[in-house]
Protein backbone atom coordinates (compact mmCIF):
# COMPACT_ATOMS: atom_id res chain seq x y z
CA UNK A 1 0.00 0.00 0.00
CA UNK A 2 1.37 3.42 -0.86
CA UNK A 3 2.25 5.97 1.80
CA UNK A 4 -0.20 8.46 0.39
CA UNK A 5 -3.07 6.07 1.05
CA UNK A 6 -2.10 5.73 4.77
CA UNK A 7 -2.68 9.39 5.51
CA UNK A 8 -5.23 10.01 8.26
CA UNK A 9 -5.22 6.49 9.63
CA UNK A 10 -4.06 7.81 13.03
CA UNK A 11 -7.35 9.67 13.27
CA UNK A 12 -9.13 6.35 13.08
CA UNK A 13 -6.72 4.52 15.36
CA UNK A 14 -6.94 7.06 18.17
CA UNK A 15 -10.63 6.62 19.08
CA UNK A 16 -10.32 2.85 18.76
CA UNK A 17 -7.24 2.73 20.99
CA UNK A 18 -8.82 5.11 23.47
CA UNK A 19 -11.94 2.97 23.68
CA UNK A 20 -9.79 -0.07 24.41
CA UNK A 21 -7.92 1.82 27.18
CA UNK A 22 -11.17 3.01 28.78
CA UNK A 23 -12.69 -0.48 28.56
CA UNK A 24 -9.64 -2.06 30.20
CA UNK A 25 -9.55 0.60 32.94
CA UNK A 26 -13.25 0.06 33.62
CA UNK A 27 -12.81 -3.69 33.83
CA UNK A 28 -9.93 -3.14 36.26
CA UNK A 29 -12.13 -1.00 38.52
CA UNK A 30 -14.92 -3.57 38.38
CA UNK A 31 -12.59 -6.43 39.23
CA UNK A 32 -11.26 -4.43 42.17
CA UNK A 33 -14.84 -3.94 43.37
CA UNK A 34 -15.49 -7.66 43.05
CA UNK A 35 -12.37 -8.33 45.09
CA UNK A 36 -13.64 -5.88 47.71
CA UNK A 37 -17.05 -7.58 47.74
CA UNK A 38 -15.39 -10.97 48.20
CA UNK A 39 -13.35 -9.64 51.11
CA UNK A 40 -16.42 -8.13 52.74
CA UNK A 41 -18.25 -11.45 52.37
CA UNK A 42 -15.25 -13.26 53.88
CA UNK A 43 -15.21 -10.80 56.80
CA UNK A 44 -18.93 -11.26 57.34
CA UNK A 45 -18.66 -15.05 57.32
CA UNK A 46 -15.64 -15.05 59.64
CA UNK A 47 -17.20 -12.63 62.14
CA UNK A 48 -20.49 -14.57 62.11
CA UNK A 49 -18.71 -17.88 62.70
CA UNK A 50 -16.54 -16.42 65.44
CA UNK A 51 -19.54 -15.03 67.32
CA UNK A 52 -21.87 -17.96 66.64
CA UNK A 53 -19.49 -20.52 68.12
CA UNK A 54 -19.49 -18.77 71.49
CA UNK A 55 -22.80 -16.91 71.73
CA UNK A 56 -24.52 -19.99 70.31
CA UNK A 57 -23.64 -22.08 73.36
CA UNK A 58 -26.56 -23.92 74.89
CA UNK A 59 -26.03 -22.79 78.48
CA UNK A 60 -28.75 -25.01 79.91
CA UNK A 61 -27.07 -28.07 78.42
CA UNK A 62 -23.70 -27.00 79.77
CA UNK A 63 -25.08 -26.45 83.27
CA UNK A 64 -26.89 -29.79 83.22
CA UNK A 65 -23.59 -31.53 82.53
CA UNK A 66 -24.08 -32.27 78.83
CA UNK A 67 -20.94 -30.33 77.96
CA UNK A 68 -20.33 -27.66 75.36
CA UNK A 69 -23.12 -27.90 72.84
CA UNK A 70 -24.27 -25.34 70.32
CA UNK A 71 -27.90 -24.35 70.13
CA UNK A 72 -29.06 -24.23 66.52
CA UNK A 73 -31.59 -21.46 67.15
CA UNK A 74 -29.03 -19.26 68.87
CA UNK A 75 -26.52 -19.80 66.07
CA UNK A 76 -29.15 -18.78 63.51
CA UNK A 77 -30.01 -15.67 65.53
CA UNK A 78 -26.37 -14.59 65.72
CA UNK A 79 -25.92 -15.06 61.98
CA UNK A 80 -29.14 -13.16 61.26
CA UNK A 81 -27.96 -10.24 63.42
CA UNK A 82 -24.72 -10.08 61.44
CA UNK A 83 -26.53 -10.12 58.12
CA UNK A 84 -28.88 -7.37 59.30
CA UNK A 85 -25.94 -5.14 60.22
CA UNK A 86 -23.86 -5.89 57.12
CA UNK A 87 -22.59 -3.13 54.86
CA UNK A 88 -24.77 -3.18 51.74
CA UNK A 89 -22.95 -0.59 49.64
CA UNK A 90 -20.92 -3.26 47.85
CA UNK A 91 -22.77 -6.47 48.65
CA UNK A 92 -26.44 -6.86 47.75
CA UNK A 93 -28.99 -9.53 48.53
CA UNK A 94 -26.99 -10.96 51.38
CA UNK A 95 -28.08 -14.31 52.79
CA UNK A 96 -26.19 -16.42 55.29
CA UNK A 97 -26.71 -19.93 56.52
CA UNK A 98 -25.17 -21.35 59.64
CA UNK A 99 -24.87 -25.08 60.16
CA UNK A 100 -23.77 -26.74 63.35
CA UNK A 101 -21.16 -29.28 62.25
CA UNK A 102 -20.69 -30.90 65.63
CA UNK A 103 -21.16 -29.88 69.26
CA UNK A 104 -18.46 -27.20 69.08
CA UNK A 105 -18.15 -26.24 65.42
CA UNK A 106 -20.13 -24.09 63.03
CA UNK A 107 -19.93 -23.54 59.30
CA UNK A 108 -21.19 -20.25 57.90
CA UNK A 109 -21.94 -19.78 54.22
CA UNK A 110 -22.59 -16.27 52.94
CA UNK A 111 -24.09 -15.68 49.51
CA UNK A 112 -24.58 -12.26 47.96
CA UNK A 113 -24.22 -10.50 44.65
CA UNK A 114 -22.15 -7.54 43.63
CA UNK A 115 -23.21 -5.27 40.78
CA UNK A 116 -20.74 -4.39 38.05
CA UNK A 117 -20.48 -0.67 37.41
CA UNK A 118 -18.77 -0.48 34.02
CA UNK A 119 -18.13 -3.94 32.66
CA UNK A 120 -21.83 -4.66 32.20
CA UNK A 121 -21.87 -2.21 29.30
CA UNK A 122 -19.57 -4.58 27.44
CA UNK A 123 -21.43 -7.18 25.38
CA UNK A 124 -21.76 -10.59 26.98
CA UNK A 125 -20.95 -9.41 30.51
CA UNK A 126 -23.49 -9.99 33.32
CA UNK A 127 -24.86 -7.07 35.33
CA UNK A 128 -23.85 -8.66 38.63
CA UNK A 129 -21.65 -11.42 39.95
CA UNK A 130 -22.54 -13.89 42.68
CA UNK A 131 -20.23 -13.81 45.69
CA UNK A 132 -19.84 -16.78 48.04
CA UNK A 133 -17.84 -16.97 51.22
CA UNK A 134 -17.47 -19.68 53.80
CA UNK A 135 -16.00 -19.70 57.28
CA UNK A 136 -15.80 -22.25 60.04
CA UNK A 137 -15.11 -21.86 63.74
CA UNK A 138 -14.52 -24.34 66.53
CA UNK A 139 -14.72 -23.57 70.24
CA UNK A 140 -11.68 -24.71 72.18
CA UNK A 141 -12.14 -25.01 75.92
CA UNK A 142 -9.22 -23.98 78.09
CA UNK B 1 8.95 24.13 0.90
CA UNK B 2 8.65 20.41 0.40
CA UNK B 3 5.99 18.90 -1.69
CA UNK B 4 4.22 17.29 1.32
CA UNK B 5 3.36 20.60 2.98
CA UNK B 6 1.81 22.04 -0.11
CA UNK B 7 -1.96 22.26 -0.01
CA UNK B 8 -4.51 22.13 2.87
CA UNK B 9 -6.00 18.73 2.08
CA UNK B 10 -7.48 17.13 5.23
CA UNK B 11 -6.18 19.82 7.55
CA UNK B 12 -9.55 21.00 8.92
CA UNK B 13 -10.67 17.55 9.92
CA UNK B 14 -7.37 16.83 11.65
CA UNK B 15 -7.21 20.07 13.60
CA UNK B 16 -10.71 19.89 15.03
CA UNK B 17 -10.38 16.28 16.14
CA UNK B 18 -7.13 16.70 18.09
CA UNK B 19 -8.41 19.00 20.89
CA UNK B 20 -11.64 17.03 21.09
CA UNK B 21 -9.72 13.78 21.38
CA UNK B 22 -7.45 15.23 24.05
CA UNK B 23 -10.43 16.51 26.01
CA UNK B 24 -12.09 13.10 25.95
CA UNK B 25 -8.81 11.45 26.94
CA UNK B 26 -8.19 13.74 29.91
CA UNK B 27 -11.78 13.56 31.19
CA UNK B 28 -11.81 9.78 30.77
CA UNK B 29 -8.56 9.33 32.67
CA UNK B 30 -9.74 11.64 35.47
CA UNK B 31 -13.02 9.74 35.75
CA UNK B 32 -11.31 6.35 35.98
CA UNK B 33 -8.69 7.70 38.44
CA UNK B 34 -11.41 9.13 40.67
CA UNK B 35 -13.40 5.90 40.60
CA UNK B 36 -10.25 3.99 41.51
CA UNK B 37 -9.59 6.37 44.43
CA UNK B 38 -13.07 5.65 45.81
CA UNK B 39 -12.63 1.88 45.47
CA UNK B 40 -9.20 2.05 47.09
CA UNK B 41 -10.55 4.13 49.99
CA UNK B 42 -13.34 1.59 50.46
CA UNK B 43 -10.74 -1.16 50.81
CA UNK B 44 -8.92 0.81 53.50
CA UNK B 45 -12.14 1.75 55.32
CA UNK B 46 -13.25 -1.90 55.37
CA UNK B 47 -9.92 -3.00 56.79
CA UNK B 48 -9.83 -0.19 59.37
CA UNK B 49 -13.35 -0.94 60.63
CA UNK B 50 -12.63 -4.66 60.90
CA UNK B 51 -9.30 -4.19 62.69
CA UNK B 52 -10.79 -1.64 65.10
CA UNK B 53 -13.68 -3.95 66.00
CA UNK B 54 -11.43 -6.98 66.48
CA UNK B 55 -9.07 -5.02 68.71
CA UNK B 56 -12.01 -3.66 70.71
CA UNK B 57 -13.66 -7.01 71.44
CA UNK B 58 -10.34 -8.62 72.41
CA UNK B 59 -9.30 -5.91 74.87
CA UNK B 60 -9.27 -6.37 78.62
CA UNK B 61 -11.24 -3.31 79.72
CA UNK B 62 -13.30 -0.46 78.32
CA UNK B 63 -10.59 2.24 78.40
CA UNK B 64 -7.98 0.04 76.80
CA UNK B 65 -10.55 -1.15 74.27
CA UNK B 66 -11.10 2.34 72.86
CA UNK B 67 -7.39 2.98 72.58
CA UNK B 68 -6.70 -0.44 71.09
CA UNK B 69 -9.43 0.05 68.50
CA UNK B 70 -8.10 3.44 67.39
CA UNK B 71 -4.53 2.20 67.32
CA UNK B 72 -5.46 -0.87 65.27
CA UNK B 73 -7.43 1.24 62.77
CA UNK B 74 -4.58 3.76 62.46
CA UNK B 75 -2.07 0.95 61.89
CA UNK B 76 -4.27 -0.56 59.20
CA UNK B 77 -4.57 2.80 57.45
CA UNK B 78 -0.84 3.43 57.72
CA UNK B 79 -0.07 0.02 56.23
CA UNK B 80 -2.13 0.92 53.18
CA UNK B 81 -0.01 4.02 52.59
CA UNK B 82 -2.57 6.57 53.72
CA UNK B 83 -2.49 9.00 56.60
CA UNK B 84 -4.54 8.07 59.71
CA UNK B 85 -5.53 11.74 60.02
CA UNK B 86 -7.84 11.24 57.00
CA UNK B 87 -9.71 8.50 58.87
CA UNK B 88 -12.85 9.23 60.83
CA UNK B 89 -13.53 6.27 63.13
CA UNK B 90 -16.78 6.11 65.05
CA UNK B 91 -18.12 3.51 67.43
CA UNK B 92 -21.83 3.22 66.71
CA UNK B 93 -22.55 1.03 69.74
CA UNK B 94 -21.75 1.62 73.38
CA UNK B 95 -20.57 -0.38 76.33
CA UNK B 96 -17.98 -3.03 76.93
CA UNK B 97 -18.47 -6.38 78.57
CA UNK B 98 -19.31 -9.97 77.96
CA UNK B 99 -21.60 -10.48 75.00
CA UNK B 100 -21.76 -6.76 74.18
CA UNK B 101 -22.19 -6.14 70.48
CA UNK B 102 -19.64 -3.69 69.16
CA UNK B 103 -19.72 -1.92 65.83
CA UNK B 104 -17.22 0.50 64.32
CA UNK B 105 -17.67 2.64 61.26
CA UNK B 106 -14.70 4.00 59.33
CA UNK B 107 -15.11 6.97 57.00
CA UNK B 108 -12.83 8.58 54.46
CA UNK B 109 -13.42 11.85 52.62
CA UNK B 110 -12.31 11.66 49.00
CA UNK B 111 -12.07 15.04 47.24
CA UNK B 112 -13.82 14.98 43.88
CA UNK B 113 -12.67 16.77 40.77
CA UNK B 114 -12.74 20.52 41.34
CA UNK B 115 -14.24 22.91 38.82
CA UNK B 116 -12.40 26.16 38.07
CA UNK B 117 -15.52 28.27 38.63
CA UNK B 118 -16.33 26.70 42.01
CA UNK B 119 -14.40 27.79 45.06
CA UNK B 120 -15.49 24.84 47.22
CA UNK B 121 -14.11 21.36 46.74
CA UNK B 122 -16.89 18.78 46.74
CA UNK B 123 -16.08 15.40 48.22
CA UNK B 124 -17.37 11.87 48.44
CA UNK B 125 -17.50 10.13 51.81
CA UNK B 126 -16.59 6.47 51.68
CA UNK B 127 -17.69 4.42 54.68
CA UNK B 128 -17.50 0.85 55.89
CA UNK B 129 -18.65 -0.86 59.07
CA UNK B 130 -17.94 -4.03 60.96
CA UNK B 131 -19.49 -5.58 64.03
CA UNK B 132 -18.57 -8.34 66.44
CA UNK B 133 -19.55 -9.55 69.88
CA UNK B 134 -17.26 -9.64 72.91
CA UNK B 135 -16.71 -13.32 73.66
CA UNK B 136 -19.10 -14.08 76.56
CA UNK B 137 -16.98 -16.85 78.01
CA UNK B 138 -13.47 -15.46 77.66
CA UNK B 139 -11.18 -14.94 80.62
CA UNK B 140 -9.91 -11.58 81.84
CA UNK B 141 -13.31 -9.88 82.04
CA UNK B 142 -15.43 -9.18 85.08
CA UNK B 143 -19.13 -9.98 85.27
CA UNK B 144 -21.24 -12.84 84.05
CA UNK B 145 -22.36 -13.66 80.53
CA UNK B 146 -25.96 -12.89 79.72
CA UNK B 147 -26.39 -13.16 75.98
CA UNK B 148 -29.77 -12.24 74.63
CA UNK B 149 -29.46 -13.25 71.01
CA UNK B 150 -31.45 -11.33 68.48
CA UNK B 151 -31.63 -8.19 70.60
Amino acid sequence: MSRARDRGTTLLFFPAAFLVVVALASVTVDFARLHLAQRQADDLAAASANDAVTVGLDEAALRSGAGYRLDRARVDAVVAAHVAAADRSTLRGITARGSVRDARSVDITVTAWAPLAFARSLPGTPAAVTIRARAAATARLR
Amino acid sequence: MSRRLRGDDGQVAGIESVPFGLLVLVVGILLVAHTWAVVDAKFVATTAAREATRAYVESDDADAAQQDARRAAADAVRRSGRSPTDLDLEQTTSGFGRCVRSRFEARFRIPTLGMPWRSDRPSVTVRAGHQEVVDPYRDGLAGSADCRVGS
